[in-house]
């Protein structure tokens, strides 16, 4: 008999034991998966979203199809007509045009546009406003929403 | 128990921490995955953008005014044309206009009448920019102008009769330098006499003139019935301010106004051009038939001292068809001429294209080579039966060459059926019709020489009736002219020096009549000038016939004549002769012996160790027999000498008693002295004959002492040429002194013919020995 309740103390004093032990690191174990996860999926989210911006714009691609200095404006040589042509396999938004003095740098004009959506293979055509002076030499630069560049020159007659 | 509910707890983590990770590592690579694959269509897409190539050839108007485009993809791949811009730069303000193309352009691939079916039309008077897009957005542009850099050319009579038709021929090249296209170009032709034309101009006007294409426009004039003189304008319709050519033609009642000849050779030739020599006119004495041929002759004259190709040369006319389905006969060269009907109403050319000289075959369109300061000529006949009744009519005779392309005008001004008139130079006055030439080659420096003129009725049916003259233009370096003396038909020979030192030869025939079919020859003489370089000189020279006039004429008389432009080379003294040789120096020779003289023969002991000494005549069995063209036996041994046909030489006559190991031997009997001198020996052997294998030895004897071998043997291995083939002569050269011995001052040579031991046929060891040389150096 005293024997048995000695082996019986002990025997639920582990058991307890055990169990708060496995309870615990359940619980931090639950815990530390849940955390990774989490964490993992916002990582992985911003990772998808990256990777397709950057897709897209590394799709982008437009060119300069035409461009002509208007001189019968008033006041004279005050438009420049650009149309640009997007050749690229993703649709995209032009989000301004800048006439850009190639030499110093400096902006000359610019046109922002809220409108600029292009599908691709379609055109879009837009006036920037700036008296130009003949014979010289422009940059015309191009900004997506992606923060695409697409530049080209051109030279006033 | 407790241990493995651990475990499980566990290993469920692990595998959710796992199958977490390997999830977002696997994103992470698609994604990559994904990148890496744009990147290589983009790079494929930049590649095919830069590959692309595409380039608008042509552009020109159709007859309702829109553009006609042809485009040429260049690149390897193919291209699609998605976009048209056309800026007319002539509109005030400048317009712009676009439309949507969707045209497929194979690689390599021409696509034509692109724009025809757009709404885009054009002004015939305005330029153009027009502007294709590539579905890659590659573009190519081209110009239309109607004001670019042009070239008019205004061809007119010098000289015509009152009364008489006035032909006018305007040529417009566009030479603009730049790749353009002059829409829909129309000639202008003013005058100051307020002439009108006769008939419609020829053409209208051309659609669309591309870079270096000319535009050939013609009106027919009447000229007034007084004489004066009329400015013709020629200009074109949208020509810029200035674009015009004027010239004068000079309305004149002289009766032999056209018979001055309008040749540019009056002085030395200074560059590449074209001779004109034998056309006539007309071109139809044999109207309906005959057989009768008219001369046709070209020469190019090339007085630089570089050579110039011709690649192609062209007789050519706008009217008449004279050239059309023509049958040329005594072409030089023989080979590539050809007749083409361009379709081009009575456009009609005769034309020889390097690339279609096809002797020898095949085709290897090697240029026909001009040496530098010399005349080539081209030569051909043609029936003079073309058929049409319009006579007067420019012949355009056009060469491309090395140095660019040669034009020179000749104008028929005679219509209707006539006699034939031609003209030319010959070396052989008994038979000049196939004698017949238009250049003098090497006339020496100063020195006096005649020419002979043939003037001829080429018709086979219509006679000249009254008296034919004849004119020669001698260039101003040429002195003391004088006709033949003892010539007999002509009359009033008239030779006047001109201010400018040339001369001008004129003169008649005395009967008035010229039978058709024949000739009559003229003979003059003059005297070079001296040069002291190759000179090239041309005289011009034209028969007339004057005063034929017909009733259905109303434009007075007619003239019939020809022109012979005929080339001249003088060429500087040569050379001083050479020195004579030096007579050899008997202590060093060279000694000779080339079988042709019996001085060589007797300096030399022939020897035949088992048959008979000496050199015996050709066929002389087992010995030396001398013979200078193929020996007895059949299909071996020599056939001539070294030195050709017949020429002498000594072999080993083979056969029969001749056997085998027989051994001749040719000795020099002059001893050499090889103690101050090294000797060298030179023959040529010959080994005709499948059998043929006699071994050649030069050997030496120094003061008595034995013969030894000097070099290499010879010969042995078989024939060197099989029976009855073509013998070879073969030079052979041994040094005497190669045996190291050669030093005494009493040395004798030899040389050792050995028959095989043991061939089937020793007949065929007829060995030939010629052109020996020894000779001496000093040491």
């Amino acid at each position: 008999m005293k024997l048995f309740r000695i082996t019986t103390k002990r025997g639920l004093g582990t058991v307890v034991t055990a169990m708060i032990l496995l309870t615990a690191v359940a619980m931090m174990g639950i815990f530390v998966v849940d955390w990774s996860r989490t964490n993992l999926a916002v990582h992985q989210e911003k990772l998808e979203s990256t990777f397709a911006s950057n897709l897209n714009k590394l799709n982008e691609r437009v060119i300069f199809e035409y461009i002509w200095f208007d001189a019968n404006t008033s006041p004279p040589n005050n438009i420049v007509n650009i149309t640009m042509n997007n050749v690229g396999t993703v649709g995209l938004n032009v989000t301004k045009v800048e006439l850009v003095d190639p030499t110093l740098g400096t902006i000359l004009a610019t046109n922002s546009l809220t409108n600029g959506g292009m599908i691709p293979s379609s055109t879009l055509s837009l006036n920037v406003t700036y008296t130009w002076t003949t014979n010289t030499a422009y940059d015309v630069i191009a900004t997506t929403n992606r923060d695409s560049l697409f530049k080209t020159q051109v030279v006033s007659p | 128990m407790r241990r493995g509910l651990s475990t499980v707890v566990g290993a469920v983590f692990f595998v959710v921490a796992i199958s977490s990770v390997a999830a977002y590592v696997s994103i992470s690579m698609n994604s990559l995955d994904d990148l890496a694959q744009s990147i290589i269509v983009n790079d494929a897409q930049s590649i095919d953008r830069l590959k692309e190539d595409i380039e608008i050839t042509t552009v020109t108007l159709t007859d309702t005014n829109k553009f006609n485009m042809t485009v040429f993809n260049k690149g390897p791949i193919s291209t699609k044309l998605t976009r048209l811009w056309v800026t007319d730069q002539s509109s005030n303000p400048i317009t712009h206009q676009k439309e949507d193309l969707s045209v497929l352009i194979n690689p390599g691939e021409q696509k034509q009448n692109i724009a025809t079916n757009l709404s885009i039309t054009a002004n015939p008077t305005d330029s153009y920019t027009l502007k294709v897009v590539t579905e890659r957005g590659n573009t190519a542009s081209f110009v239309l102008y109607t004001d670019i850099s042009t070239q008019i050319d205004l061809i007119v009579p010098a000289q015509v009769l009152p009364k008489a038709k006035i032909y006018v021929i305007e040529i417009i090249t566009n030479n603009s330098t730049t790749l353009s296209t002059i829409a829909n170009i129309t000639g202008i032709m003013k005058n100051d006499a307020t002439l009108t034309p006769t008939e419609t101009p020829t053409p209208t006007y051309k659609l669309g003139l591309n870079n270096n294409e000319l535009a050939i426009f013609s009106w027919t004039f009447v000229a007034p019935s007084s004489d004066g003189l009329i400015k013709f304008n020629a200009s074109y319709v949208g020509a810029p301010s200035g674009a015009y050519v004027e010239k004068i033609v000079d309305v004149s009642s002289v009766e032999n106004a056209q018979s001055a000849t309008s040749s540019e050779w009056s002085e030395k030739a200074r560059r590449v051009g074209i001779l004109i020599s034998g056309l006539p006119n007309p071109v139809e004495g044999d109207p309906g038939g005959g057989s009768g041929h008219g001369k046709y002759g070209i020469g190019i004259i090339n007085p630089l001292d570089r050579p110039v190709e011709v690649y192609a040369l062209a007789l050519s006319s706008p009217l008449g068809e004279i050239f059309k389905n023509t049958n040329p006969v005594g072409e030089e060269p023989i080979y590539g001429w050809s007749t083409l009907d361009l379709d081009l109403g009575e456009f009609s050319v005769l034309l020889w294209e390097s690339s279609n000289d096809c002797n020898p075959t095949p085709c290897t369109g090697t240029p026909r080579l001009v040496p530098g300061e010399s005349i080539v000529e081209w030569k051909v006949e043609l029936p003079n039966d073309e058929g049409d009744s319009i006579l007067e009519a420019p012949i355009f005779v056009e060469s491309l060459t090395s140095e660019g392309k040669l034009l020179a005008i000749y104008t028929l001004t005679s219509d209707e059926k006539y006699p034939t008139m031609n003209i030319f130079y010959t070396d052989d006055i008994s038979d000049p019709l196939n004698n017949w030439t238009y250049k003098h080659d090497d006339i020496p420096s100063g020195q006096r020489t005649q020419y002979n003129v043939t003037v001829q009725n080429s018709s086979d049916n219509r006679d000249l009736t009254a008296e034919v003259a004849l004119t020669i233009f001698i260039p101003k370096d040429f002195s003391n002219i004088q006709a033949d003396d003892g010539q007999t038909g002509w009359d009033d020979v008239v030779i006047v020096k001109n201010p400018d030192n040339s001369h001008f030869i004129k003169v008649d025939t005395t009967a008035t009549s010229f039978a058709k079919s024949t000739y009559k020859n003229f003979s003059f003489n003059a005297t070079a000038p001296v040069v002291t370089e190759k000179s090239l000189y041309v005289f011009a020279t034209t028969t007339f016939y004057p005063k034929w006039s017909i009733a259905s004429q109303d434009s007075g008389p007619e003239i019939a004549s020809a022109i012979s432009e005929a080339g001249v080379i003088v060429v500087p003294p040569g050379p001083p002769p050479p020195p004579p040789p030096p007579p050899p120096d008997i202590t060093h020779g060279p000694f000779t012996f080339d079988a042709d003289n019996d001085a060589d023969e007797s300096a030399w002991t022939f020897v035949s160790d088992f048959g008979t000494n000496g050199l015996l005549p050709s066929g002389s069995t087992r010995s030396w027999s001398h013979d200078t063209n193929e020996t007895p036996s059949t299909g071996v041994g020599p056939q001539s000498g070294q030195g050709g046909n017949p020429d002498g030489y000594v072999y080993t006559e083979a056969s029969s008693p001749a056997a085998l190991s027989d051994t001749f031997h040719m000795t020099f009997d002059t001893t050499l002295n090889a103690s101050t001198e090294t000797w060298q020996i030179e023959f040529y052997t010959n080994q005709r004959g499948n059998d043929n294998h006699v071994v050649a030895q030069v050997q030496i004897n120094e003061n008595g002492g034995g013969w030894v071998n000097v070099g290499s043997s010879f010969g042995g291995e078989g024939g060197e040429v099989a029976t009855g083939g073509n013998d070879v002569w073969t030079k052979r050269t041994v040094d005497l002194s190669n045996s190291g011995a050669n030093t005494d001052s009493s040395t004798q040579v030899r040389i050792l013919l050995t028959f095989p031991s043991s061939v089937t046929n020793v007949w065929h060891n007829d060995y030939g020995i010629d052109t020996v040389t020894i000779t001496g150096v000093t040491i």
